[in-house]
């Protein structure tokens, strides 16, 4: 039984995650209101290190770049990226929870269940690393691929759990027994019954890519991509936060902390609404 | 016949007196009146069957008499009185959240329903022995381990078990922990609810057999719940039953048994097996339980009693009580309806003592 | 009467099934005992067999990718001089040997093996040249696990502490928004609460000092000062890493002790008139307590794994400052030399507590 009743923190999440999107989806119009024609990344158009002022609401940097233009495109990308990886995760994770799940108990099973527990297991903020630091000019589209490779396998187990679930129901069963084929079962049967399972994959992964994509940032790596974490990282490296300057990086890390906020919202909101499990209180016999 | 009677001491002073007790659950949107306006009277050292279909609410009311009602449940009305051996009467539902836990297990000891899961996984069947103990104050070295033992071994179970823990055990095993630990402390009162129900024959002997000597030893009153009739047959003074969270009849087994009074009673024994005797048809009461949301007005068996008439359908019977002590909540039974009850006695007749739907024939 | 006269007679047979004989006892435990062992030597296997696994992938991994330490170390020398410096095949020999790369793959796999697997050595740094990277690596590891070890621990300690009181007053006003709140908070990145911390602490309120592991006028000596700086120090890292993770173990916390509140045995305790201290520990802590010390296990194995940008960020010397510092300049035997203990600390961890689980939890057997 779905309740027609909202739950407040799906709702809350998807209000700040809302927010956030729209705000990047339009950096393209909005951000040449304070850098002009030129885009945000134009070198030497304002004078360096203005403070922020009408014409530049969060001042401007070193190179004369309106800083929340940057900031507004490091967002954009940042989500792009995050979508792009977060989509290539969670697809992979369907792929892999799903034929795991619906095979449970079989050698295919026991098989993607070792490789996704494996996959938990490594390190992979040191590998994403090494790769984005040995592959010199890494695209951002390869940066997306590469982030997405190394977020599937939480989607993976927690499908494979649900797949379990419903497949144990009578109804699998029945369709299986009428003939339908393992596609089919699992396109009209299974499918449908995992859409909140699936979103709240996709805004793991979603998390999971863009934490590692502005940590690499942060670090120095992925250049290509113009993140929250370049922003950072350019403020660490100058030290603005010694010369009055902290909004460099004390904005994008309010926006991140808005996002994971938001993201994580919906993931809890999705679960509580939708896992019948949680819902009700126990009555004893 | 057997030992304990003799040691009655006052036979029909009550040690327990439940007033229109009433919990209430709130959920989606209604209230469940689960029990409501139930009354019972529990004497000394007897032993009170409290019978009723499932659901009727046993469990439930039980657990209002312990105070044990979690939310979204409420007890929004009642009195629990309990007669301590010496001093006043105490309102369980108004003391304090201290006095009440000085009470439970000296006073009134609980075997809940479900055994299989009231016995906490991870500690060692003695500490859970030991841990009701200490709680009221039994010094712990007067707490040995041959008491420990000997406990257990009442109810038929091998010391070993004190080092096990609870999955070690079976479902059967589990109920006799239960019940070895309510009688740990002597009580006053036991409340034990479905002790019997889903034991083999053997265990269930085991268990009735332990319970009795408890009020042998302890001069325990019992309150046993089951909505087996055929248990209460074998082991009780009197019977309470239930319906639709009130109860509807009390009075002594035999009678009971023999000359049962409210409609439903009536009902309930005509569907009840029998054992022995010719095959005989099975009979069960038509139509369905109501719902604790939704209670039907005036008398809550009228949409399923056959004998029901207008007064039935508009206005709830109130409890009255005949010379013998015996207790009905029924229309029938108020002297300006002699003429219908003598209706209803001559159908009964007829239909050889039973009423409602036939189910099967019962083999046998 | 008639009816009641069956009761009283005991069935001694039932009685005798439920004893059972001292010598049967004896017997199980001595067949549990060899199975006990045959788990343990399972798990070895399976342990070593994992290990194996992940060097070997660790291996394929970057000979993989693109480049080889020579490209590497061609390219930090145009860097360093600013021109292309056209390598000798001596010195390229020189370096192939130094870097194990001499011989085909299978030679080079099975050198690779022993030295890292056996010995722990793997091979020479870059940017500490010729200090060998395994040294570099066993540096940093005490400043990363004493640093992430502690946080681990007191987070949960914390967290269970805020767990349980969430959920026995779940039915208050205050514990559910804080729940949201802290379940909103749980998946902020450690470095996003570092760089909040340093923000707030370091520069605006400048109580705590922002860089490093002790002061940098002192020498690492085992006297007060030395001790001092290095707890002031961590308190910032420190408390980066116990704000994020201590939020999740007081929701798995809450989750798990709300559900052992709707649990039968919680009642029967409370029928049986404990006391709610009682109740609190030997109930609802024990019965939650089990599966947070799994959780505990998980953690600490990812010790060395956790949070490399904090330390980075913090300048903190510990693992993570060294992996910044070899990606920079392309260091070839650290990365492989941090990938490989990262691995073996989460393997050996969950291995440990395979093995250490079934002494605390009477369930497993
Ligand atoms: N938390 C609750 N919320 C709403 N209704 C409840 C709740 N707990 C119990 N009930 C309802 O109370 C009614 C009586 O339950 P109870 O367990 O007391 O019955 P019972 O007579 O003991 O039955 P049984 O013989 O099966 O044990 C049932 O209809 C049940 O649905
Ligand atoms: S009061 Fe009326 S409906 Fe209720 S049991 Fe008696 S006769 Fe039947
Ligand atoms: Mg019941």
């Amino acid at each position: 039984m779905r309740s027609t009743h909202w739950d407040g923190r799906l709702l809350a999440g998807m209000v700040i995650t809302g927010l956030i999107v729209v705000v990047a989806a339009s950096e393209p119009w909005l951000a040449p209101f304070w850098s002009g024609a030129a885009g945000p990344t134009a070198v030497g158009i304002f004078a360096s290190w203005s403070h922020p002022q009408w014409a530049h609401p969060l001042g401007t940097n070193q190179f004369g770049q309106d800083i929340l233009a940057l900031t507004l495109l490091g967002l954009r990308n940042s989500l792009v990226v995050g979508l792009q990886a977060g989509i290539l995760g969670t697809f992979i994770g369907i792929c892999v929870g799903f034929t795991s799940g619906y095979f449970g108990g079989t050698v295919v099973d026991e098989a993607l269940r070792t490789v996704t527990d494996a996959w938990l297991v490594i390190p992979s903020f040191p590998l994403i690393a090494v790769l984005a630091a040995f592959v010199r000019n890494l695209s951002v589209t390869e940066l997306a691929i590469i982030l997405g490779i190394f977020s599937w396998a939480g989607a993976a187990r927690a499908i494979r759990a649900q797949v379990l679930m419903l497949r144990s129901m009578a109804y699998v069963d029945m369709a299986r027994l009428s003939g339908a084929g393992h596609i089919a079962v699992i396109g009209q049967e299974l499918l449908p019954n995992m859409y909140p399972y699936l979103g709240v994959g996709l805004a793991s992964s979603i998390m999971g890519a863009i934490g590692s994509l502005v940590g690499l940032s942060i670090i120095g790596l992925g250049q290509n991509a113009f993140s929250l974490g370049t922003l950072i990282q350019y403020g660490l490296s100058e030290g603005v936060l010694s010369i009055g300057f902290s909004q460099i990086i004390v904005v994008p890390v309010l926006i991140l902390i808005a996002l994971f906020v938001g993201l994580n919202l919906i993931n809890v909101g999705l679960d509580v609404q939708f896992n019948p499990r949680l819902k009700g209180s126990k009555s004893r016999g | 016949m057997w030992g304990g009677v003799d040691g009655l001491t006052e036979p029909d002073k009550p040690v327990l007196e439940v007033e229109d007790l009433a919990v209430h659950y709130h959920g989606a949107g209604t209230t469940f009146r689960v029990v409501d306006g139930a009354s019972l009277r529990l004497r000394r050292e007897e032993i009170l069957g409290l019978a009723g279909e499932s659901g009727c609410g046993k469990s439930t009311m039980v657990e209002g008499i312990l105070r044990l009602v979690q939310a979204p449940g409420e007890i929004p009305s009642g009195r629990v009185l309990f007669h301590p051996r010496t001093g006043p009467a105490v309102d369980i539902l108004r003391l304090g959240a201290e006095e009440v836990r000085r009470l439970r297990w000296t006073a009134l000891a609980y075997v809940p329903q479900g055994s299989m899961n009231s016995l906490n996984p991870v500690a060692r069947i003695a500490d859970q022995l030991t841990d009701a103990m200490t709680a009221h104050g039994v010094p712990t070295d007067k707490i040995t381990l041959s008491r420990l033992g000997s406990l257990l071994a009442s109810v038929g179970l091998s010391p070993d078990l004190l080092s096990a823990y609870p999955h070690q055990l079976s479902g059967g095993m589990r109920q006799r922990v239960l019940i070895a630990n309510s009688l740990a402390l002597g009580p006053d009162v036991v409340i034990a609810d479905e002790p019997t129900t889903g034991l083999d024959v053997n265990a269930q002997r085991m268990v009735l057999e332990t319970l009795l000597r408890a009020r042998r030893e302890h001069h325990s009153a019992l309150l046993f719940v089951s909505h087996d009739l055929a248990v209460h047959a074998e082991l009780v003074d009197r019977v309470a039953v239930m319906y639709a969270g009130q109860v509807v009849e009390l009075g002594e087994v035999e009678e009971i048994f023999s000359t049962a009074l409210h409609p439903y009673t009536i009902g309930l024994l005509a569907s009840m097996p029998r054992m022995e005797g010719p095959r005989k048809r099975l009979f069960g009461i038509p139509g369905l339980a109501p719902s604790p949301a939704n209670w039907p007005v005036g008398c809550r068996f009228h949409p399923r009693c056959p004998f029901a008439f207008d007064r039935c359908r508009s206005e709830s019977p109130v409890s009255r009580e005949d010379a013998s002590g015996h207790l009905v909540a029924c229309h029938l039974y108020e002297p300006t309806e002699s003429k219908r009850l003598d209706a209803m006695r001559a159908r009964l007749t007829l239909d050889g003592g039973r009423f409602g739907t036939r189910l099967q024939d019962h083999p046998v | 009467m008639e009816r009641r006269g069956a009761v009283p007679h005991a069935p001694q047979e039932s009685q005798l099934a439920d004893s059972v004989p001292n010598t049967a006892l004896r017997a199980a435990r001595i067949v549990r005992r060899r199975r006990v062992l045959m788990v343990v030597v399972r798990r070895l296997g399976g342990y070593v067999l994992s290990i194996w696994a992940a060097f070997t992938v660790t291996f394929i991994f970057f000979h993989l990718i693109p480049g080889s330490p020579i490209d590497a170390y061609a390219q930090q020398m145009e860097n360093q001089f600013g021109q292309q410096v056209p390598l000798s095949s001596q010195v390229i020999a020189f370096w192939n040997k130094e870097f194990g790369l001499n011989g085909n793959v299978f030679e080079q796999y099975y050198r690779y093996l022993t030295n890292t697997l056996l010995r722990g050595n793997m091979g020479p740094s870059f940017i500490a040249f010729p200090e060998p990277a395994s040294e570099l690596i066993f540096h940093a590891l005490p400043w990363t696990v004493g640093l992430f070890g502690s946080a681990v621990l007191i987070s949960w300690i914390m967290g269970l502490v805020a767990g349980l009181l969430l959920a026995w007053f779940k039915d208050t006003v205050v514990a559910p928004t804080l729940t949201t709140l802290a379940l909103a908070g749980a998946q902020i990145p450690y470095y996003l609460a570092a760089l909040g911390l340093v923000f707030l602490f370091a520069f605006i309120l400048l109580w705590l000092p922002q860089q490093g592991a002790y002061a940098a006028s002192l020498t690492p000596h085992f006297d007060f000062r030395f001790i001092g700086s290095v707890l002031k120090h961590s308190i910032l890292p420190g408390c980066s890493l116990v704000i994020t993770s201590f939020l999740g173990w007081a929701i798995s916390t809450r989750a798990l002790v709300v559900s052992i509140m709707g649990e039968d045995f919680l009642l029967y305790a409370e029928a049986k008139g404990l006391r709610t201290g009682t109740i609190l520990r030997h109930y609802v802590l024990r019965n939650a307590m089990l599966p947070q010390i799994t959780g505990l296990g998980i953690s600490l194995g990812f010790a060395v794994n956790g949070a490399y940008l904090v330390s980075y960020i913090f300048n903190y010397p510990g693992i993570g400052l060294l992996l910044v510092n070899a990606l920079t300049q392309l260091d070839y035997n650290v990365l492989e030399g941090i990938v490989l203990i990262s691995i073996v600390t989460v393997l050996t961890a969950n291995l440990l507590l395979d093995l250490c689980l079934p002494l605390v939890d009477p369930r497993i057997e």
